[in-house]
């Protein structure tokens, strides 16, 4: 009798403790989809002090390997600030609350041409989640708005002699052309979903002149295939069909994978994730990044070797570190590490090591606040990638980066890229 | 030549930038704005020489020629073609000299766009180049031959021919607006240049724009720097719901005549043809080339496209053309010299003219992008011109004698149905040991070209050739080539080393065996880009071009390997 009443007792505090799972806001996101950072090690991080090479001993548990290298090696600084929570747009939240416990991992072992979740709709798929590969989902359908335009710089930068080149380049998108949760038609768009597209985008070189007018338009599968997509070459005046994202192509002849833009543009089944941690770590989040036309001195020091560190904010934040392997056999990264926010689900810094097993590369995303959290999503303002071995950096920075601005999907059309050439 | 026409409008575009020039180069803080106003620009230092390469087994073709007697036997007597245009002077090669220049340009090129509303933009590129003659350029073939009995004199007057037609250059090559009148429907009116078609190396449904064949050999250039814009009204119809679009295009003439076709390749010193080995019977004083103009009937093209996606992975063009046959040349009637006694000359014409005949062309092109591990994207192209005109042998006896003008004697023209298809793979590709970091980029291009030519025509098959006054270069019935190229990029993109290979086999309808290897031509190009910085391009690029039959195929070409460098300031 007493083990069932305990049973009944359990039984309600269980369906209790599931109602309430589903109370997902603004204000307790945070601890409803990750965890709190750590007090203690919070506490270190103060407006106005800097991490340095000469203090650094005293900030290590906050700094990830890859950092360290860059602050002891190559003079990168960490200018700090204290840890500021940040949630998704309403829209993102209730729909989080709205299918909760809907989505479903499917196994498939080595598999990676084959869909691996299920159930899902849109929102957070898996607060608090337990394994890597439930965070990768989450990162894989983190808040990023439902689309975006932004203006930016990239440069090529060498360790010894700074500045080789830089091309400015144009790249609209709209990331959730399903699952979205922000702008009507909500969950998705019609036309893309009956084709199984889940993004599609269209980008285009505006300096230096050899490149000006060179665009891509492509799109990505809800299945986790390769992107499809057209160019447009300029010299050519013709708009080609063109594969994109070769696994292990690099963008634009940059230190950039395909699969590294925003951190990792690949498909959660092309890898096996392992989460080895939950930790708190300074990271970019909330850069204090200006934005603006002539920024770029204001972010990068490109004056100075190795003329690739950037100039941003950091703050102690709650991080799942993953360790990520691919499932091909012929991936350039052996393994990487991956640096996930636990509140944005965004991937703030990422290391990659060579087949040999060295440390190769690492990736630094700088991210701004939204003016409004309510409604937009976190600005990522700032890429950094340097190749350790080669000493050489890719380094990108935003001019302009705007989200939710409810784009015509008439604009991702292959005459629309074919109309904007020349 | 262009410069006197259109030197006013280079003033144009000052008076475009003058309003606009103290504007943001992003506008206002609208992101969805482009810049409202660019200005872009390049100077350029091209030059090269004939270099005899590794097919030649780095030796010199020697440029001879020999007496042939009445009976057309060679008589081992030596002459010079320049000299003895026609008959009985039969050049039995045409080295060119090893360390001679190929090309020597300067070009200064200024591009704007000018967005004064969302909806309209206004593009222009004014272009100015200047070459230097070369020593080549004294065998071209002037409609109007020398009188003179003086070698170098006749080679000098051949080589202002080409300076001054073909070596100055200041154009305004676009002049055009866009207008997006609403999502579905713009207009793209002015000078221009359209491209048709998804393969690269050859052009089978890029037939708007002719070629300005000065430029250099074609293969080896940028179509884009080649092609002769034309003034036109181009359409577009989207239909975004099915991922499709009709571009109609309506080309109305008012170009000037000459820039309407590909400039005739005989006319063209350093990179065009040679004199003929198998020179015409007639001594003919003048060729008039008969440009397409005077009239909308004679001069206006339309044609349009329908290009759309079936699936994410599947594209399709459709198009057809109605246009003027732009290259080469066909010989159309002469007007033949009154002897002394008022007979017919039967050796000497007083002017032979050749048209630009009128055709159709319609053609689809499929591409289709294969999943990894294929990973790469299939495209297939095919053009049929239904009725074009080949030209025939300067013997021919297909002739008729005109019935209203006494001295005039037409050719009579056949009309045959003409296809070419080309299947090309292209597929990024990891080879690591050769790139570690950069894919390299493999094409290649299978292309069949065929003249259908029905058997009770057969003595057509013997008398119509490829290229006017090439007696011995018949007409190509079944062709294959094949293409091959790769890129990739060294050093973040510092170094872009690049391959093209091209294999031309001879007319598979006459030679089978050992004869399709031994006989065929070719060339490969192999080019290194540099970029310096952000400003600065340099391209070096060697060529060499083989050929068993210097008058057959590419082989009209293998006497000028080449090593050519390019440097490049753009702003």
């Amino acid at each position: 009798m007493r083990t069932m009443s305990m049973a009944l007792l359990g039984g309600f505090l269980l369906t209790l403790a599931t109602a309430r799972a589903g109370d997902i806001t603004a204000q307790n996101w945070g601890e409803k989809v990750g965890f709190a950072p750590d007090a203690a090690l919070a506490a270190k991080a103060q407006r106005g002090v800097t991490v340095s090479a000469a203090n650094l001993a005293e900030y290590q548990a906050l700094v990830p390997p890859g950092l360290k290298l860059l602050i002891e090696k190559y003079k990168l600084t960490l200018r700090l600030k204290p840890y500021e929570p940040i949630h998704p747009s309403r829209g993102y939240i209730e729909a989080t609350n709205k299918y909760l416990g809907q989505a479903k991992i499917k196994d498939i072992g080595a598999e990676y041409r084959k869909r691996g979740l299920e159930g899902y709709v849109a929102g957070l798929p898996f607060p608090q989640p337990k394994t890597g590969l439930e965070v990768a989902w989450n990162y894989q359908y983190a808040y990023m708005g439902d689309d975006g335009d932004s203006v930016f710089s990239t440069y090529w930068i060498s360790a010894k002699s700074g500045v080789e080149h830089k091309e400015l380049w144009r790249w609209a998108f709209i990331i959730r052309t399903v699952n979205r949760t922000d702008i009507e038609p909500i969950p998705a768009i019609p036309s893309f979903a009956e084709k199984n597209l889940q993004y599609t985008s269209i980008t285009y070189a505006l300096e230096p002149y050899d490149k000006k007018g060179f665009g891509a338009l492509y799109s990505r599968s809800v299945d986790p295939l390769d992107q499809q997509g057209h160019i447009y070459v300029p010299a050519m005046r013709r708009v080609l069909r063109n594969t994109f994202g070769t696994r292990g192509d690099t963008w634009n002849s940059t230190d950039l994978l395909y699969e590294d833009v925003r951190g990792y543009m690949g498909y959660p089944e092309w890898m096996h994730w392992e989460l080895k941690a939950k930790t708190t770590l300074l990271m970019p989040v909330g850069a204090e990044v200006p934005l603006g036309k002539n920024n770029d001195a204001q972010v990068f020091d490109t004056k100075a070797p190795p003329y690739w560190n950037p100039k941003l904010l950091y703050q102690p934040r709650p991080t799942y570190v993953l360790e990520v392997k691919p499932k091909f056999p012929d991936y350039p990264y052996q393994r990487m590490v991956f640096y996930i926010d636990a509140e944005t689900y965004v991937i703030v810094y990422k290391e990659a090591y060579d087949k040999k097993g060295d440390f190769w590369k690492m990736m630094l995303m700088g991210w701004n606040v939204p003016a409004d959290m309510n409604t937009h999503p976190p600005v990522l303002s700032v890429g950094q990638v340097v190749d350790l071995q080669a000493e050489h950096a890719t380094l990108i920075n935003m001019h302009k980066s705007e989200a939710n601005l409810n784009l015509d999907p008439k604009m991702f059309t292959l005459s629309n890229l074919q109309k904007r050439g020349r | 030549m262009r410069s006197k026409r259109i030197a006013a409008l280079g003033f144009l575009l000052p008076l475009l930038a003058g309003p606009v020039l103290a504007q943001d180069e992003f506008g206002d803080e609208d992101l969805a704005d482009e810049p409202v106003f660019s200005i872009n620009g390049l100077f350029q230092l091209q030059s090269g020489i004939f270099v005899p390469l590794l097919s030649d087994m780095f030796q010199a073709h020697e440029n001879t020629g020999e007496i042939r007697n009445v009976d057309g036997l060679p008589t081992g007597e030596p002459c010079d073609p320049v000299m003895m245009p026609q008959k009985p002077c039969y050049p039995t090669n045409h080295g060119t000299k090893p360390g001679s220049l190929s090309m020597f340009r300067m070009t200064a090129q200024l591009e704007a766009d000018w967005r004064p509303f969302e909806s309209y933009n206004l593009h222009a590129i004014l272009r100015a180049a200047r070459s230097l003659e070369t020593d080549a350029d004294g065998m071209a073939q002037m409609p109007r031959p020398s009188t003179s009995n003086d070698p170098a004199k006749r080679r000098a007057e051949a080589r202002a021919f080409v300076n001054r037609n073909y070596y100055s250059e200041f154009d305004l090559r676009e002049l055009y607006l866009d207008a997006y009148l609403n999502d579905w429907l713009s207009f793209r009116i002015g000078r221009q240049q359209v491209t048709w078609g998804e393969t690269g190396q050859f052009r089978l449904l890029d037939v708007i724009n002719p070629i300005d064949s000065t430029w250099h050999f074609g293969s080896v250039e940028s179509f884009e720097d080649q092609r002769i814009p034309l003034w036109i009204v181009k359409g577009l119809v989207e239909f975004q719901d099915i991922d499709h679009a009709l571009e109609i295009v309506w080309v109305p003439g008012i170009d000037r005549p000459e820039d309407s076709v590909t400039v005739p390749l005989t006319l063209v010193g350093a990179w065009g043809l040679p004199y003929s080995n198998t020179p015409s019977p007639y001594v003919i004083d003048e060729k008039v080339f008969l440009y397409p103009q005077n009239s909308i009937e004679d001069t206006m093209r339309i044609g349009f496209r329908w290009k759309g996606n079936l699936t994410p992975a599947l594209g399709y063009s459709l198009i057809y053309y109605y246009t003027h046959q732009q290259s080469p040349p066909i010989p159309l009637y002469y007007d033949r010299v009154r002897d002394a006694d008022g007979s017919f000359s039967s050796t000497h014409l007083e002017k032979l003219y050749l048209g630009f005949p009128r055709q159709h062309i319609t053609g689809l092109s499929l591409d289709y992008a294969v999943e990894n591990p294929v990973g790469m994207v299939i495209r297939f192209e095919a053009a049929l011109e239904p009725d074009r005109v080949f030209p025939r042998t300067s013997t021919t006896g297909n002739t008729v004698q005109d019935p209203d003008v006494p001295r005039r004697v037409h050719f009579l023209q056949p009309r045959y149905p003409a296809l070419t298809t080309a299947l090309v793979f292209m597929r990024p590709t990891m080879i690591r040991f050769l790139n570690p970091e950069q894919n390299i980029m493999l094409m290649l291009q299978l292309m069949y070209s065929g003249v259908f030519i029905p058997d009770k025509n057969e003595v057509d098959k013997y008398d119509l050739v490829e290229v006017p006054g090439f007696n011995d270069f018949l007409v190509t019935q079944h062709q294959l080539r094949v293409i091959f190229a790769a890129f990739t990029t060294y050093l973040h993109g510092l170094l872009m080393p690049k391959v093209v290979v091209a294999w031309i086999m001879p007319d598979l309808a006459r030679k089978s065996g050992a004869d399709v290897f031994s006989d065929s031509s070719g060339f490969v190009s192999a080019s290194l880009a540099v970029r310096l910085g952000s400003h600065w391009r340099m391209n070096l690029a060697l060529t060499d071009f083989f050929g068993n039959d210097a008058y057959s195929g590419v082989g009209l070409f293998r006497d000028r390997d080449e090593i050519n460098l390019s440097i490049l300031c753009q702003f």
